[in-house]
């Protein structure tokens, strides 16, 4: 209790020097809380779009599709089997349907994935009754809001829209945009035309033929043994997860540079201590401070700079960090270009767990690093000490 | 008397409007016509050295390339130039199509959405490649009118695909009368939309075949002036190496 009073006093007494180590370390601190909420924000919120707009709880696929397959997409598409009708007459499960084709807005070819679901599904929250409209003989066919910007077509435009149907002929009809969807999953938005599932199938030739079939997520009940493969959320979710991890290893490396930052300063501190207060060091001795309390007090007055800035930062970034969490952080570039799911606005997600475990952390660091100059400490003699020399 | 001239109007109508109808028994039978531009056309095999000028919406480029060709079956090609495309190589074998480029030194196979890119920014896609379909037991064929096409006399055949896994749902066809060689072709999508267009501007006559010489391809859906390809020469009936058909001799 002695060397916890004498600590703080000495420290105290340090002045702005010990405020500025504070503050450093404290910056260091949130940036380091900050940043990694933003990765599990990303993460969970990636997760939990692609769960509602696109995965569901899980998803069966026919037998041939293979998503990082480009060449089995020509042939990704088979008769949904019976086993699945209950569940599809229960709503809690919606065949989708891939197709590749090309479209000419502006007389351009841009080659195109022709995605079909049910215009009456609820399982994916998309707005697919928006399809179920007459298009004045055209097609009618919906589109994301940044596959609209992308080939500059407005609701109500039309264009020409070729396939190669079921049997290998080539076809080609007028579409017309009804409705523009704007969604955050640019993985169900770009490069895809969106029809009810019913004229694809028609307009293929492939009668009750999807490529896979999703699982409402909040469907927790048996699932059917069938022919088609299954994948939870859990798998197909796994490269978000290991985007994330990719893009959060990115981050460690400046909260590491930032946190070397700081321990540096928390280092020179101490050696600059020990070196002044050489005198200081043998008058303890000289009074019957032995070596081991000696380290412990220096060793202390350094691990309390961690203590501080772990105050400070609390002080002013935890309402920095609940405002960031309240407005979120938009993105001010397309994100799209980052190949995964993501939002336009970012919101991060702090945990207990995290706040503690950084807490930790930085703690474990200061401590060590306050030690390490405080080592030789344990050669002090007293004479030298008081005489102003390290031996 | 009045009735009669009513009849006599009628008929001239129908008769002028409708010539094909008036004239139909005048016309060769349809298969007839695609055998016999198949005599023109097809032979055991082919070395055709061609250009291809592609016409883009600032600049046009001119691609040379020297190919074989067994049959519809095998075909392998190399660019001559321009350098950047010089050492490019293409080889189809029946439905399947490699390309190889000397820049990746990759060989590559051209597969689902790819096979609908354009070769060399041409209004010839891949796909258009790996096309190879007999027209006359594909199609059944039928002239359906007579008409000058670049002040050469022809018949207009219609083809419609006997079978539903066919390309092209329905094709037409001006075929020169006299010389057995088409001179203009539309190939049309199942829903009866017009996809793409070949023009024969120009012949030539090669070992007593009538051969197209210049020849216009137009991807109708596309904007552009289409493309140009001119058969440079072409030998008939040639000893090709069986290994040029082979995916080895891409990179060689």
């Amino acid at each position: 209790m002695v060397i916890l009073k004498l600590a703080y006093r000495n420290l105290k007494g340090a002045g702005i020097r010990t405020w500025l180590n504070i503050f450093v370390l404290s910056i260091a601190f949130l940036a380091i809380v900050y940043l990694k909420g933003m990765y599990n924000g990303m993460q969970d919120q990636s997760i939990r779009i692609s769960e509602d707009t696109d995965k569901g709880s899980g998803q069966y696929w026919c037998e041939i599709y293979d998503p990082y397959d480009p060449l089995s997409l020509p042939d990704a598409h088979d008769v949904i089997p019976a086993v699945f009708d209950p569940l599809r007459e229960a709503g809690v499960m919606t065949p989708v349907m891939f197709y590749q084709g090309a479209i000419y807005p502006d007389n351009r070819m841009k080659n195109v994935m022709l995605r079909g679901a049910d215009h009456t599904q609820t399982v994916m929250n998309m707005p697919t009754s928006k399809m179920n409209v007459e298009a004045d003989g055209y097609l009618p066919v919906m589109l994301g809001q940044r596959m609209a910007k992308s080939i500059n077509v407005e609701k109500g435009d039309v264009f020409t829209m070729q396939w190669r149907d079921g049997n290998g002929a080539y076809d080609a009809r007028d579409a017309k945009v009804v409705h523009i969807m704007v969604t955050d999953n640019s993985t169900i938005d770009v490069g895809s035309v969106w029809m009810d599932l019913a004229l694809l199938q028609d307009i293929t030739r492939l009668e009750n033929q999807a490529t896979m079939m999703v699982v409402d997520k909040s469907y927790t009940g048996e699932l059917p043994e069938a022919n088609w493969s299954y994948h939870s959320l859990f798998d197909l979710t796994a490269d978000i997860r290991n985007m994330v991890e990719m893009k959060s290893s990115g981050g460690s490396i400046f909260y590491g540079v930032l946190m070397a930052l700081a321990l540096l300063a928390v280092f020179d501190t101490q050696v600059l201590s020990i070196w002044r207060r050489r005198k200081e060091m043998g008058t303890l001795m000289a009074l019957g401070m032995t070596r081991m309390t000696l380290i412990k007090l220096f060793t202390l007055e350094g691990s309390m700079y961690g203590i501080f800035a772990a105050i400070l930062a609390t002080l002013y970034g935890a309402p920095l960090l609940y405002l960031n969490n309240m407005k979120g952080l938009t993105m001010p570039m397309d994100i799209d270009n980052f190949g995964m799911v993501l939002p336009q606005t970012l919101y991060p997600e702090y945990s207990v767990a995290l706040v503690v475990g950084t807490i930790v952390t930085v703690m474990i660091t200061v401590t060590i690093t306050s030690f390490i100059p405080v080592r030789k400490l344990a050669r002090l003699k007293p004479t030298d000490a008081l005489r102003g020399k390290m031996s | 008397m009045m009735k009669y001239r009513i009849l006599l109007v009628i008929a001239f109508i129908l008769v002028a409007f409708q010539p094909e109808v008036a004239l139909a028994q005048d016309w060769p039978d349809g298969l007839e016509i695609m055998k016999r531009i198949d005599r023109n056309m097809v032979s055991e095999n082919q070395v055709v050295e061609s250009t291809m000028i592609v016409h883009g919406r600032r600049s046009s480029r001119t691609i040379t390339s020297r190919g074989y060709m067994i049959s519809d079956e095998k075909s392998f090609s190399e660019y001559l130039s321009p350098p950047r495309e010089k050492g490019t190589k293409m080889l189809k074998l029946e439905d399947k199509l490699w390309i190889y480029s000397p820049s990746t030194n990759r060989v590559i196979q051209i597969a689902g959405h790819m096979l609908r890119q354009s070769v060399m920014g041409s209004d010839l896609s891949y796909e258009d490649f790996t096309e190879a379909e007999e027209l006359e037991e594909a199609y059944s064929c039928t002239v359906v009118g007579e008409e000058q096409v670049r002040d050469r006399p022809a018949y207009i055949v219609e083809l419609i695909a006997k079978k539903d896994d066919l390309a092209y749902a329905k094709r037409k066809v001006w075929v020169d009368s006299e010389r057995w060689i088409a001179l203009r072709e539309e190939r049309f999508a199942r829903s009866g939309k017009l996809l793409k267009t070949t023009d024969i501007t120009e012949v030539f006559k090669v070992q007593d075949r009538w051969y197209p010489k210049h020849m216009i391809f137009k991807d109708v859906l596309k904007k552009g002036k289409g493309t140009e390809f001119i058969i440079d020469s072409i030998q008939f009936d040639q000893d090709i190496p069986e290994h040029l058909f082979t995916k080895a001799a891409l990179r060689k």
